[in-house]
Parts: C-alpha cells; sequence; structure tokens
C-alpha cells in the first residue's frame, strides 16, 4: 500500500498543472457546499426563533414613518416633556412589553478597547438592555451576573455593564472605565460577562443572528439620561409584544396626539416570511452554482482519472504481470484522490474559520470523492491483463 | 466515425458537461438581467421623471394633467414623490393600479380620503361599519385596497391619490406617454407660465446600469461563475491535449504523406467542431429537462433561447481556440513547425 501511495503521488506529480486546477476547483466546490449548508441551518434557526418568540404572543415591530420635521422637532427643549412621556409609555407600560434593540457606538478612551476594533475604528457598539431582552434571547452570563430589577431604576455613581464575551480578555468583573457622552462624562462598571455566541435576532434589519460577543449592555434606565437622546435612542427601534393588536393602535395614535413621531407596526411573522422568501432566491442560486460547480468537478476529476488510466495501461499491464493485484491498482487511483480531499478541506476550513455543519460538508466532500473514484475503478476492473498490454498508448 | 466517437468519448462528455453548466448559467444570468431592468411600485421601464423645479405657483397639479390627457395614447399612470419615502400619490387616467393587489373594494372613486397599502402593513387598519380605516399622522384613510410587494425590489409601502389642487413643482413619474408627448404638453404649460423650469429623464436602465445591479446583487455567485469558466477553460486546455495524444498515430501518417499543421489543424478543427456540435444539442436538452424540473424556478423563471445562444458561442470560441493552441503546441513539440518554417 506504501508502494502505491508512493507512485499515486508520483503521477500527481506528473500532472501538475492538471492537479492544481482540479485542486482550486475541489475547493471552491467544497466551500460552496458549506456556504449552502451555513444558509440552510441559519435560516431554519432563525425560523425556530421567531417561532419561539412569537409561540404564545405576536411581537410586532414598530415602524418609525415620522419626517425629517418631525425628528428635528423632538430635540426641541420645548419637547423633552414629551419624549419623555412616550419612553414611559412604551417602556413602563405594564399592559405590554416592549424591547429598543437599536444598537449604538461609542468611542471610549481607554486602551484596553483597542484591540476590539468595530466596524468604525475603534468605536465600540452599545445596548440598552430591559428584563425582556435578557428572558427573550436567553442570555446568560459565564462570569459576574446579569442585571437585577434596582439597575434599572436606582441611580449609581458607576453605571453597571455587561460586556460581551470577547472583552473577557481585557477586563475583569468590577473593572471600571470612563466615557465621554456628548460632553457628559459617564462612568462605568463592569458586573458581568455574557456567555460566548450570545446573539439576538433584529428581523427588519437582517436575517442574521446578531453576536453580542462584542457589545457592551448597559440598562435601561432612565435615571442615567443625560440629554434627550437617552431616551430617542431606544425609541428609534422598538419591538412591541402586546396583549392584542389593539394595542399597537394605541401606541399609534397616543404618538400622534404628542405631535413627535409617526409610526405604523408591522407583523414579526410576516416579515420572516417576506426575508425566508427573500433568502431562498439567496440559497437557490447557490444550490443552483454549487450543483453545477460539483457536476463540473464530478466530471473533470472522473475524465482526469480514465485518461490517466487510458495512458498508463500499458503500464498497469507490466505491474500485473509482476504480480499486482487489482486491490493495489485501484489504490494506486483511489490515493491520488485524498490529497485534494484533505487539502481542499484545510482550505475551506482556513479560509472560513468555522466548524459549523463542517462535518456535513466534510461527509459530502467524502462521499463526492468516493464517486470520483468509482467509475475509474469500475473500468479498471472489467479491464482484463491481454487488453492491458496489448496496447500501448504515446 | 465510431473511432472518431470512441476516441473522443471523454470530450463529448466533457463538452456536455460545459454545455448544460453554460446554458443554465446564461438563462439565469439573464433571468437576473431581465429582473433588474424592473423599476420600483410596478412601473415599465418606459416612464420618464418629470422634474418641475420652479413656477410661480399659479400653476397647480390638475393642469399638468389636464395638457397630458390630450396626449396620444389616451391612458397613462403618474407617481407623485413626496419628501417621505413611505409614500407616494398617484393618479390613474383609464390605467389600472400596477401592483399585484390582494383586494381591491368595487365601485369605490379614488378621491382624497383614501389609500392602498402593503399586504404587511393592513394590520394597522381598523375595522368599522364595513370599512376599513388606517389612521395616519392624525387623519383616518378609508383602506380600498392592499396590494404585495416585490420581496426582492421592494417599494413604496402606501399610495393617496393625488392632490390635484396641489402647486405644481416637485417631482413626477409619468408610465405610459412617450418623453415627446411629455414634453410637448411640457411646453403648453411653460407658455403658461414662463419661469417653469422642467426636467425630464427616461427612467429606462441602461445596460451598464443593469449589470452593475446584478453584479451587486450577486457578486458571490458572478464571482464563482468567473472562476468555474476559468476551471472550464483550463478542462478544456487539458482534456483537447489528451485528445490529441490520442489521435497522435493519425496526425503522424498524415504528416508523413506531406500534410502540414495549417491543413492538419483545419482537419481537426471540422472534427472539433463537430464533437461540440454534437455534445452542444445533449447538453442543452439535459439542461432543458433540469429546467422543466422546477427544481430552480425562483432563480431561473424562464429557460431563454439567448441563453442557449451565448453558451453554444461560448462552446464553440473556447474549443476553436484550445484547439488551435493544442495543434501549434502538438506541431512545436514535434518539431513540425520548425522543418516547415525552414523549407
Amino acid at each position: 500500500m506504501k508502494e502505491q501511495f508512493y507512485l499515486s503521488m508520483h503521477d500527481l506529480w506528473n500532472r501538475k498543472k492538471n492537479v492544481l486546477s482540479l485542486l482550486l476547483q475541489m475547493t471552491l466546490t467544497f466551500l460552496l457546499i458549506q456556504f449552502i449548508f451555513n444558509a440552510v441551518f441559519e435560516l431554519q434557526n432563525l425560523r425556530q426563533e421567531v417561532g419561539r418568540l412569537t409561540e404564545v404572543q405576536d411581537m410586532y415591530f414598530l415602524l418609525d414613518v415620522s419626517t425629517t420635521e418631525q425628528f428635528f422637532q423632538a430635540f426641541e427643549p420645548e419637547n423633552i416633556e414629551k419624549v419623555i412621556s412616550f419612553f414611559e409609555f412604551i417602556f413602563e407600560n405594564e399592559s405590554f412589553k416592549a424591547l429598543p434593540l437599536q444598537t449604538n457606538t461609542f468611542l471610549p478612551p481607554d486602551e484596553r478597547f483597542d484591540a476590539f476594533e468595530g466596524n468604525m475604528g475603534s468605536t465600540m457598539s452599545f445596548m440598552y438592555a430591559t428584563s425582556l431582552l435578557e428572558a427573550l434571547f436567553d442570555l446568560n452570563t459565564i462570569s459576574g451576573r446579569f442585571f437585577n430589577e434596582t439597575d434599572y431604576v436606582n441611580h449609581y455613581d458607576y453605571i453597571p455593564v455587561v460586556l460581551g464575551f470577547d472583552f473577557m480578555d481585557a477586563f475583569e468583573v468590577g473593572d471600571i472605565f470612563e466615557d465621554s457622552f456628548h460632553g457628559y462624562l459617564e462612568n462605568f462598571k463592569v458586573i458581568g460577562f455574557l456567555e460566548q455566541n450570545s446573539t439576538y435576532v433584529d428581523l427588519m434589519s437582517s436575517w442574521h443572528f446578531q453576536s453580542l460577543d462584542r457589545v457592551m449592555l448597559r440598562p435601561l434606565n432612565q435615571n442615567h439620561s443625560l440629554d434627550v437622546s437617552y431616551f430617542l435612542i431606544p425609541l428609534s427601534k422598538i419591538y412591541v409584544i402586546p396583549e392584542s393588536t389593539d394595542q399597537m393602535r394605541e401606541i399609534v395614535t397616543y404618538s400622534d396626539e404628542l405631535g413627535l413621531f409617526s409610526f405604523m407596526f408591522r407583523n414579526m411573522n410576516d416579515q420572516l416570511e417576506l426575508l425566508s422568501e427573500e433568502r431562498m432566491m439567496w440559497i437557490q442560486s447557490q444550490l443552483f452554482l454549487t450543483g453545477l460547480i460539483t457536476i463540473l468537478t464530478l466530471v473533470s476529476f472522473t475524465i482526469s482519472l480514465l485518461q490517466f488510466i487510458d495512458k498508463k495501461r500499458h503500464e498497469f499491464g507490466i505491474h500485473y504481470l509482476v504480480g499486482a493485484r487489482n486491490k493495489d491498482i485501484s489504490f494506486r487511483i483511489a490515493f491520488q484522490v485524498i490529497p485534494f480531499l484533505i487539502v481542499g478541506s484545510l482550505i475551506r476550513i482556513g479560509l472560513l474559520n468555522q466548524m459549523d455543519y463542517g462535518w456535513l460538508t466534510m461527509g459530502i466532500s467524502l462521499l463526492l470523492s468516493i464517486l470520483i473514484c468509482l467509475i475509474p475503478l469500475v473500468r479498471m476492473s472489467n479491464l482484463n491483463l491481454s487488453a492491458l498490454i496489448r496496447w500501448r498508448i504515446t | 466515425m465510431t473511432s472518431l466517437l470512441g476516441k473522443s468519448r471523454y470530450l463529448i462528455c466533457f463538452y456536455m458537461m460545459i454545455a448544460i453548466f453554460s446554458t443554465l448559467s446564461f438563462s439565469v444570468f439573464l433571468s437576473m438581467y431581465e429582473r433588474a431592468g424592473i423599476l420600483h411600485d410596478g412601473i415599465s421601464q418606459d416612464s420618464i421623471l418629470v422634474r418641475f423645479d420652479s413656477s410661480n405657483e399659479s400653476l397647480i397639479v390638475n393642469d399638468f394633467l389636464n395638457v397630458l390627457k390630450e396626449s396620444e395614447p389616451d391612458n397613462f399612470l403618474i407617481y407623485r414623490d413626496s419628501f417621505d419615502a413611505n409614500i407616494r400619490s398617484f393618479y390613474l387616467w383609464n390605467h389600472e393600479f400596477p401592483l399585484e393587489m390582494n383586494w381591491l373594494e368595487d365601485e369605490t372613486d379614488i378621491e382624497t380620503g383614501i389609500v392602498l397599502i402593503d399586504k404587511v402593513l393592513f394590520a394597522n387598519a381598523r375595522y368599522e361599519d364595513g370599512r376599513y380605516y388606517l389612521w395616519y399622522r392624525g387623519y383616518d384613510y378609508q383602506v380600498i385596497g392592499t396590494f404585495q410587494l416585490d420581496v426582492i425590489s421592494g417599494g413604496t409601502p402606501l399610495f393617496f391619490p393625488m392632490d390635484l389642487e396641489s402647486p405644481l413643482f416637485g417631482i413626477y413619474v409619468v408610465d405610459g406617454l412617450s418623453i415627446e408627448a411629455i414634453s410637448s404638453s411640457v411646453q403648453q404649460l411653460q407658455e403658461l407660465d414662463s419661469n417653469l423650469t422642467v426636467q425630464l429623464i427616461p427612467l429606462e436602465r441602461t445596460f451598464a446600469d443593469r449589470m452593475l445591479i446584478v453584479v451587486q446583487a450577486s457578486f458571490f455567485v458572478v464571482i464563482s461563475l468567473v472562476l468555474a469558466l476559468i476551471f472550464i477553460g483550463l478542462g478544456t486546455m487539458t482534456h483537447t491535449v489528451a485528445w490529441m495524444e490520442l489521435r497522435q498515430n493519425e496526425i503522424d501518417v498524415r504528416y508523413l504523406v506531406g500534410a502540414t499543421t495549417k491543413r492538419i489543424q483545419r482537419w481537426l478543427l471540422k472534427e472539433y467542431v463537430f464533437i461540440i456540435s454534437g455534445s452542444f444539442i445533449f447538453g442543452c436538452f439535459i439542461s432543458f429537462l433540469i429546467w422543466q424540473t422546477g427544481l430552480f424556478h425562483i432563480i431561473m423563471p424562464d429557460f431563454h433561447l439567448l441563453g442557449i445562444g451565448f453558451a453554444f458561442m461560448l462552446c464553440l470560441v473556447l474549443g476553436v481556440l484550445t484547439e488551435g493552441i493544442s495543434t501549434q503546441l502538438n506541431g512545436r513539440k514535434r518539431g513540425v513547425l520548425r522543418k516547415e518554417k525552414a523549407r
């Protein structure tokens, strides 16, 4: 078997240009297969997650249809009372539950954050947390604790914050840091770290699960408000779980009465259906492309091996004459596919830097490799000795 | 013939696969290209954007509509844009509302106070006295229908009837009339108001615009297709060289009896084109069967004849190029070209 392996490597070396092209083809196929699995399973998980969220009660998104004039009006000093009134109506209402899901950025002048650059340089993301966020998305801490009831109500000298898992490398529970917000100084104290891969779903922004690994959570507590923007940020993206649809209309009407914002609402199940349809189009194009490229790879490899057999018939004949068995020659052919499987898979893992559903991709890759060998091996076993040594091609 | 087919069996398989790949890919690409030409809110590609920049405000929307009604053909649709991206106002003249309606109330006059809304926002409406009403920015509007927006291209969720008495300046989209007809109508308005400045812009997306949309929307797919085409090119080269090696004895005999490289090339090319054409017909038939299964109906609603044409051209160009290069390489390898030059 060792000799056969050596010979097969030698065969590959003799066809290096062809081998390189086939290797790239194989790698592309593996990457596409991985993409397909990722897309299909992420969609399936998202559907399950939204199904879980809306299992008991419908969830709605408040769609802001305010004009630019209305937007600027909200910043007028005489309207601050109205803004607070609407904020309290939404987030302190006992007849329905509301969740702010707006992610915002801040620029903490603390070098410990330098290693966690966001999309916009060293700006970091933060979100306002409520007890509903914790309950809905099943957020747990790996160290320290999550916010308790008093964190949402009391005023502290240091605002308690929960950091995403990645920040554990640079911070510890109890660490303190500060940030300047619109000219005001804010002090934060780390009270816990989220578990790795903590996520939430924001269907109005994206069909992806949003990671919280590099996000800071601060409690939604109006006692820590510094100016009107503290109230406006959470109001810019609100999900509501009402008792009935009438409560959604009440929110829209109340906002109109205040003359601040105009809202409409959208059911998350409808949104999920729309996103699924859009996503299906993407998945179908991926599937189409993957299918074609897989067939291309399969045919190219099979033909390449068949051509190799044709070219080496005479040599195989001599091998048989000096005692080689069918198994030995079959190994020589099968061994030629193994390096493609290994190198292609390693490149896929290296490039995508993830192993999610990797075992499935590996399974498909293995199946593809077996299929590639199938026809050449059948052909080899059908050739008799006289047919092999009778012809000499080249 | 049997010998040719026997020696070319791998090449035939390979070209059949290229035919399937390229026919389906070009069909998908053409479907994407067609989709990229679709404009928001159901308007056709012949629509014209009309922008009235300044006016002394003596002219109103109705003046514009009246001059348009005198144009031919006698039907059109106008949207008026507002600063609010969520709403558009509309006016229909012997024209149906262009979006796919989920329901539409019969015998309701299109006048101020009504609204057409996106199906997903219908929950906002309340039912009262046998009618649906939508509370929007402090006013109640009667909902007379809901429509379905395109999932991919999206569009405006709310449509109100156009306020005919409002000042004319603003941005309009006219569908159903030619740019010449609109231009002549606008000239009539300019005779009434010499300060009126107008811009007419055809909304039809150019080839470059549509290609850009296709590439932006499916960047990953396009890149993968390009890579696949490169692999196909490399694969064709390898298989053609192998095909020529199989026929080396025939080639050598022809050289021996005095054939030149050019004549050999022409003879091989004739057979090669025959192989390509035969394989392509089979491959094309298989791709048609794949399309018939409806597996990819979202991305490939139609089987484009133009796609088949492009695919055949691709196979032919690829075939002629690889065959030409392979013969040249073969001639050089065997020293035939050098001898011919020396002669």
